[in-house]
């Protein structure tokens, strides 16, 4: 049903969507076949929308969407047979039994593995007897995405899959998800506030913030521009902020600069003007996500 | 041993044996009291298991490397054994692809070991790699001890006496171990 | 045109309603049974609580299977299936029609026979039921339109309130039309020419009203 030459699972080009109270501006978005995307924002920065814009549930005012080579919204339905979707928002029938859920969906999927679906009840610890108005909120996440796995769909798309849960629970969505990726052919785009789930699962990061993409790329290339410097600076001698530099925060003689394009010239530059590099640190995704947020909107400020 | 294996066959559905890489090569995060009671099995249980520790601020690429030149080094992975497909390291360890195709790059480029496209990665069959791993290590270790000594200002005399006394210290503890 | 994925919808719409349905057309058959009764009384109330009965229907039926879909957040789980949100709307106008359909119906067909057979009223007043009784479903048929385009809870209770309170005035208007009412007291139904345009007019405002909703789901651009 797609097209198996297309390269790149998902492809937004230009796609912009306004609302009353915010614009999601001029998003390009690609994520090569076989692998995973994490999408990082703060809250309302436009995750949600970006992903119901490339489900095909909201039809966008400009710019292109192609998932697994189909056009979005238009060729939605034919997408949505290879996708799996589950979003925080969502739910499932309160008064029916997750076995009834499981049922119905392999009522309209051909693909629905029998074995792997009695699998995943074992390790997520779930039954199918039970209504879903009786579960938890860890279990009724775990039942949604139960039903999106089993299916064994090409693409994955999970709108916060691990929000709320506890960290067993998000041991184990985080092995099955991981499982999708013994498979060349699937790929999967996940929305996380976790930063630490992203980094280390993600083959591709990509960071939105107020509506506009800051940052998409290779998760390894990404991580290694970013770099902490911490310097000893003899008083009475300026630090000036090299190209590369996005912050530089001083007390005294210690200082820190913080860079996103890092070259090993930086550190010799500093010590150029006299200044001594003690060390210098990586950085975590999630000291990477606060820099990078608290940077770009200091340039739309200025 | 046990506990470890079971999550090995766990991890993988019935048609990928893991048994067959060897040792073990599952792992957990030291989060949990459970996941730290089963780290600790494995590491004193099963010698050179592959783990990334959460509170190593290290990238986890390098991490990976380290704990596979270990392995060779310690003698579990010898010359020319074939390891884990990039892949199939990624899911064992629950990390993305790209991580693991940097360390296997990474570890390509140090001569460690060797991907030829189709067949897999292996083990490079250079003789004495392990010893050679170990002698790197060592290497590192020392100019690493003589950096923070010049920090500290201490003249290379002491720094040998201090080494001296840290070897005799290590061969009164193993011939302790030896009488127990 | 995805008919099996929109079959599934329905069916899915129908398990999840099933008590709402059995329940109303409970109350019906007993409304009627309680027409064929003795007294004055019961007879007085099986013929309201049948009229009652679909008029609460006509509300509560668009509200469980229309409005709850979005109140509940289950949208989304049903979008992400392959269907297109025309294809939705489609499978919730068939599942909500059908649903309606089977006690009104039901109904119906059964206060006909009651007449023909135990002559619970004059054939004569045929015309007359039928005029009213389809006010209740076109009354159904605006409440689902608005609970299926208006999307909120507030608009689904304005259109009912209205359209609940509006019945009986419609009944007094049409009451009014002497050709509706000389002969319903007769042996025989009498099919005047009133009658039968306030008939094709109903069924007419009917099929206005679903073409409307039909085009107004597929225009909309934002469906979640």
């Amino acid at each position: 049903m797609t097209d198996t030459a297309t390269e790149f699972a998902i492809e937004l080009r230009g796609v912009t969507k306004k609302y009353r109270y915010f614009t999601l501006d001029k998003i390009d978005l690609k994520l090569p076949r076989g692998q995973i995307m994490g999408l990082i924002g703060a809250n309302g920065a436009g995750k949600s929308t970006t992903i119901r814009i490339l489900m095909g549930l909201v039809h966008q005012d400009s710019g292109q969407a192609r998932v697994l080579g189909h056009s979005m919204p238009a060729e939605q339905v034919a997408a949505k047979w290879d996708i799996g979707f589950a979003s925080e928002d969502m739910r499932l029938y309160d008064s029916m039994t997750l076995g009834w859920h499981m049922k119905f969906i392999r009522s309209i999927y051909p693909n629905w593995d029998r074995a792997y679906a009695q699998l995943l009840l074992k390790r997520f610890g779930l039954r199918a007897e039970q209504k879903i108005k009786g579960l938890s909120h860890g279990q009724r996440v775990k039942s949604a995405l139960l039903l999106v796995l089993a299916r064994k769909p090409e693409l994955l798309v999970l709108d916060e899959p691990t929000t709320g849960l506890d960290p067993v629970a998000r041991h184990e969505i985080l092995r099955e998800l991981t499982h999708v990726m013994a498979d060349e052919g699937r790929s999967i785009l996940f929305s996380s506030h976790n930063t630490q789930d992203v980094e280390q699962i993600s083959d591709q990061i990509t960071f939105i913030d107020r509506g506009r993409i800051i940052d998409s790329m290779d998760k390894e290339l990404y991580l290694d521009r970013w770099r902490r410097l911490r310097l000893e600076v003899p008083l009475g001698i300026e630090l000036p902020a090299f190209p590369g530099i996005i912050g530089l925060e001083r007390e005294g003689r210690l200082a820190v600069a913080t860079s996103n394009a890092f070259v090993p010239d930086l550190a010799s530059a500093y010590e150029s003007t006299g200044a001594r590099v003690q060390r210098i640190e990586s950085m975590t995704l999630e000291e990477i996500f606060i820099a990078n947020v608290e940077h770009s909107r200091e340039e739309v400020e200025v | 041993m046990l506990t470890c294996l079971w999550r090995g066959w766990e991890l993988y559905p019935p048609e990928q044996n893991s048994v067959q890489y060897g040792s073990l090569i599952s792992f957990d995060h030291l989060r949990l009291d459970k996941g730290l009671i089963l780290c600790i099995l494995s590491m004193h249980s099963m010698p050179g298991t592959v783990t990334l520790s959460q509170s190593d601020k290290r990238p986890m690429y390098l991490q990976i490397m380290e704990q596979i030149k270990q392995r060779i080094a310690v003698g579990d992975w010898v010359e020319g054994q074939p390891i884990p497909s990039i892949r199939q390291l990624a899911v064992d360890l629950q990390v993305s692809v790209i991580t693991v195709k940097r360390a296997y790059y990474e570890l390509e480029r140090e001569g460690v070991i060797i991907t030829q496209h189709g067949k897999g990665s292996r083990v490079s069959s250079t003789p004495g790699l392990g010893a050679r791993l170990r002698e790197k290590e060592l290497q590192e270790h020392l100019e690493e001890a003589a950096r923070i000594a010049a920090q500290l200002g201490m003249p290379s005399k002491q720094l040998q006496h201090r080494l001296r006394e840290a070897g005799d210290r290590i061969e009164e503890k193993e011939k302790e171990k030896e009488l127990i | 045109m995805n008919g099996p994925v929109i079959g599934h919808l329905v069916l899915k719409d129908w398990r999840i309603n099933r008590l709402l349905i059995s329940v109303a057309l409970g109350v019906g058959i007993v409304a009627l049974v309680l027409t064929q009764s003795g007294g004055e009384t019961p007879r007085l109330l099986g013929t309201v609580w049948f009229f009652v009965v679909m008029c609460v229907l006509s509300s509560m039926l668009p509200a469980s299977v229309i409005v709850n879909e979005r109140k509940k957040q289950t949208l989304a789980f049903i979008m992400s299936l392959p269907v297109s949100s025309l294809q939705y709307s489609i499978a919730k106008v068939v599942s909500n029609w059908a649903m309606f359909l089977v006690p009104w119906v039901t109904l119906l067909i059964s206060a006909l026979i009651l007449i023909e057979t135990r002559h619970i009223a004059p054939r004569g007043v045929i015309p007359m039921l039928l005029i009213l009784a389809m006010l209740p479903l076109i009354g159904f048929c605006l409440i689902s339109a608005t609970a299926l385009v208006g999307e909120s809870e507030g608009w689904l209770i304005a259109v009912s309130i209205l359209c609940n309170s509006s019945y009986w005035f419609v009944w007094y208007l049409l009451a009014r039309i002497p050709s509706l009412t000389t002969h319903w007291t007769g042996p025989v139904a009498i099919w005047s020419p009133a009658a039968r345009t306030v008939l094709s007019g109903e069924v007419g405002l009917i099929v206005l009203i679903l073409a409307l909703t039909l085009f107004l789901q597929s225009r909309k651009r934002d469906f979640i």
